[in-house]
């Protein structure tokens, strides 16, 4: 080395190496930033991310058989086809859903959670179809199953969707983490402005040294690494803003609308099982309460401020209008709902109730689950987007680099062996 | 040379920049997403069997005389003028004890013998039909709700006891039941005695349970919440057996024809209407309606109105009043 660079040429190669050395410095930051930045874009885009858009359907779509499985068995012997469609809707849909879970492979820790789900939804339809037979002959015995099968689904098939859906949304977290490192483009600039340094430099000192002012080999590499890492930096700063909004505009809102569709379903289905309790309905009426208090609204309807539907109203953001009349049409909802409780507990006034209940109440319901829906749809349709053209912006970058600063090394190799070639 | 020191200096400061501008993202579920926890669930308490020495309350099934000439005269008694100032009489009834007393699956209205004699006592009170109004209670609620006052009477199959006499006062019984057991057609069972170390269902709040936990051979107590879940327990296989008053299995068997009711008929369970101890002429009132409807025949239409004829047999005559004064 000494020896080396006691000459003049030797002291030329020695400096081009440490150049070209910069720039595989510079390459390695850039590819392996990329490359691990486009493979967590990926998980959260073709695994976590659907995984808890599926967990969190599964959970909306079983409340929603629950609930319209209550309200069909309320209407008597033979229920509303409406309810009992919108009940088998609901379970092929979530047994769709359960197949796109364990196409995703859940973590192993949630594994039980999804054989839960697997194995008791055929468990919870045959007791409802069980409910429904019985309630067909008339037998009491029907309550009883429609009840268990109830119980079934909230206290174990719901817990672990929601299990599920939370152990997804770590997933989804560290691959968010994982694509957005603060120190990978901190390291990509260090290591490219100490290439680009080293090049003026070096081309400043050959400059003196030599009286040849323009290398044209040196100022292309030169060109060429500041290029590569203007773009890397870019695409990296697109693909972050790309994921923020994503986060913001989609899972968000995503997951505070479904979660107010889930309450609100709790609430119905509730109401349906207590006017199915004649009277004998505290614990629903207060698991309604207390879904509704969630939402938002105390016992008597009124807005307390804090929940999840003025959440969902003060989020924002490019879908807000899908979100803008949920509040209104739960509190539509909600006063038919009172009505229906006061008029169940009236004199003679069951039958009405239950009338109301399945006539202008469901409607009513209806038409904020569908809103709600549609807001859902909408905001996991732009997460999707952005998560798409997140990855987009990485899509070749990887390969665009790495010949972009091969050539620059040639560049800088060449540009050095015309001046130690003029040695000889 | 020019001071290196700025070298670390420029680095730092540009990680620093990036750091604040750029900053790894999370993305972590939002706090309104937090799940609700599940519905509560009733508790479903196995009683310590009784003691020896149970309490003695005298004559167990003696309840207040009615005034003579009552019900056909007005009641206007000053003790039962809130009832009639509110308009209708409430009484608590199970929803799930068929033929005693159900819902109708098609209309959503309670229906069957128990419910009859409670529109009769309202009958008798208002003079007119649609002054009762009827809550739905679970075994172990019935007694509670009268002494609390939530309701005037309950209706629902209660079997008098001298621990309950403390709590309630009792009307005259108007049904002598039997403690049976309802078990599968094919299983080899005779009695409660043949299922020990079976599990045996009954629900919360209710004699046959404490009878299922102080039978001898120890058969292995299963509580629910609501009678009819010990039909669905039996169906399931979770249980071998359903003990309750012969009443109730009968409305259980009339709903799935691979069952059987089996036991002596002993007819030794008393059942009578609970009424709040604090409403000594409401009680009285009942008693009167209840010795009419045993004098006129309606007690025995009824019975066959409601079909206790095809699960219970033809009906006998309605049990005999006893009566104390105070």
């Amino acid at each position: 080395m000494r020896r080396r660079a006691a000459t003049p040429p030797g002291r030329l190669r020695l400096v081009s190496t440490g150049l070209v050395a910069a720039i595989v410095l510079l390459w390695l930051a850039a590819f392996i930033t990329t490359v691990a930045r486009q493979r967590a874009v990926a998980d959260v885009r073709d695994t976590s991310g659907p995984a808890f858009v599926a967990a969190q359907r599964v959970h909306a779509d079983l409340s929603e058989a629950d609930a319209s499985a209550a309200a069909a068995f309320l209407a008597g012997g033979v229920e509303p086809v409406a309810q009992r469609q919108a009940y088998q809707r609901s379970i092929a849909q979530a047994s769709t859903q359960v197949l796109q879970l364990a196409r995703a492979r859940v973590p192993a820790s949630v594994q039980g959670e999804l054989t839960t789900l697997a194995g008791q939804i055929p468990v919870y339809t045959g007791l409802v179809d069980q409910a429904r037979a019985d309630n067909r002959l008339g037998y009491a015995v029907g309550g009883a199953y429609l009840r268990q099968a109830s119980t079934l689904m909230q206290t174990t098939i719901l817990p672990a969707a929601d299990r599920l859906a939370a152990a997804e949304a770590v997933r989804v977290d560290d691959s968010y983490g994982r694509a957005t490192r603060w120190w990978q483009p901190t390291l990509v600039a260090i290591t490219g402005l100490a290439a680009l340094g080293g090049l003026v430099v070096a081309q400043v000192a050959l400059a003196r040294r030599t009286h040849r002012y323009l290398n044209v080999p040196l100022v292309a590499a030169t060109v060429v690494t500041a290029v590569s890492l203007g773009l890397t930096l870019a695409a990296l700063s697109v693909e972050r803003s790309r994921l923020v909004e994503g986060r913001d505009g989609g899972f968000v809102p995503m997951t505070v609308v479904a979660q107010a569709r889930v309450l609100a379903l709790r609430a119905w289905g509730d109401s349906s099982l207590s006017l199915i309790a004649h009277g004998d309905g505290a614990a629903q009426d207060d698991d309604a309460v207390r879904a509704t208090a969630r939402l938002g609204y105390d016992a008597s309807g009124r807005p307390t401020g804090t929940g999840v539907l003025p959440a969902a109203e003060q989020l924002g953001g490019p879908d807000a209008t899908t979100r803008a009349h949920l509040a209104e049409y739960w509190q539509a909802y909600a006063a038919k709902a009172g009505q229906i409780r006061a008029g169940a507990s009236a004199l003679g006034g069951f039958q009405e109730a239950v009338r109301l209940a399945l006539g202008d109440g469901t409607t009513a319901f209806r038409q904020f689950d569908t809103a709600a829906d549609t807001a859902l749809t909408t905001s996991q349709h732009r997460f999707d987007a952005r998560l798409t053209s997140a990855g987009d912006a990485l899509g070749g970058l990887a390969v665009l680099v790495s010949v972009a600063l091969a050539l620059a090394a040639v560049g800088v190799l060449a540009g050095y062996q015309t001046r130690i070639d003029e040695f000889r | 040379m020019t001071p290196r020191w700025w070298v670390p200096a420029v680095v730092l400061v540009a990680m620093g920049v990036l750091a604040l501008t750029d900053p790894t993202v999370r993305s972590e579920m939002p706090a309104a997403a937090e799940p609700l926890t599940p519905p509560r669930q009733p508790a479903l308490a196995i009683p310590t069997p009784s003691s020896r020495h149970t309490a003695d309350c005298g004559d167990l099934t003696a309840s207040l005389r009615p005034h003579t000439g009552q019900p056909d005269a007005a009641p206007a008694t000053a003790a039962l003028r809130p009832i009639l100032d509110r308009g209708y009489l409430t009484v608590a009834v199970r929803p799930d004890t068929p033929p005693f007393a159900s819902v109708d699956v098609d209309t959503g209205e309670f229906t069957g013998f128990e419910i009859d004699l409670a529109k009769e006592i309202g009958r008798a009170l208002f003079g007119a039909d649609g002054h009762v109004r009827f809550r739905a209670v679970t075994a172990a609620e019935r007694i509670d709700v009268v002494r609390r006052g939530e309701v005037d009477l309950s209706v629902a199959t209660v079997t008098v006891t001298c621990a309950r006499r403390a709590q309630v006062d009792f009307s005259a019984v108007y049904y002598q039941a039997s403690k049976n057991v309802l078990v599968r057609a094919s299983s080899p069972y005779r009695s409660l005695a043949d299922l020990g170390g079976r599990r045996v269902c009954a629900a919360v709040g209710t004699t046959s349970l404490q009878l299922v936990v102080d039978t001898p051979n120890h058969p292995v107590p299963y509580p629910v919440a609501n009678v009819t879940d010990c039909l669905v327990a039996l169906q399931q296989g979770t249980v071998e057996g359903v003990v309750n008053d012969d009443t109730v299995l009968a409305g259980m068997a009339a709903q799935d024809p691979q069952t059987r009711i089996t036991g002596p008929k002993s007819l030794d369970v008393p059942t009578a209407i609970a009424v709040g101890r604090d409403h000594p002429e409401l009680t009285r009132f009942v008693n009167g309606v209840l010795a009419r409807m045993a004098a006129d025949g309606s007690w025995v239409r009824l019975y066959a109105a409601n079909g206790l004829t095809q699960v219970l047999g033809p009906a006998l005559a309605p049990p005999t009043a006893h009566y104390r004064d105070r």
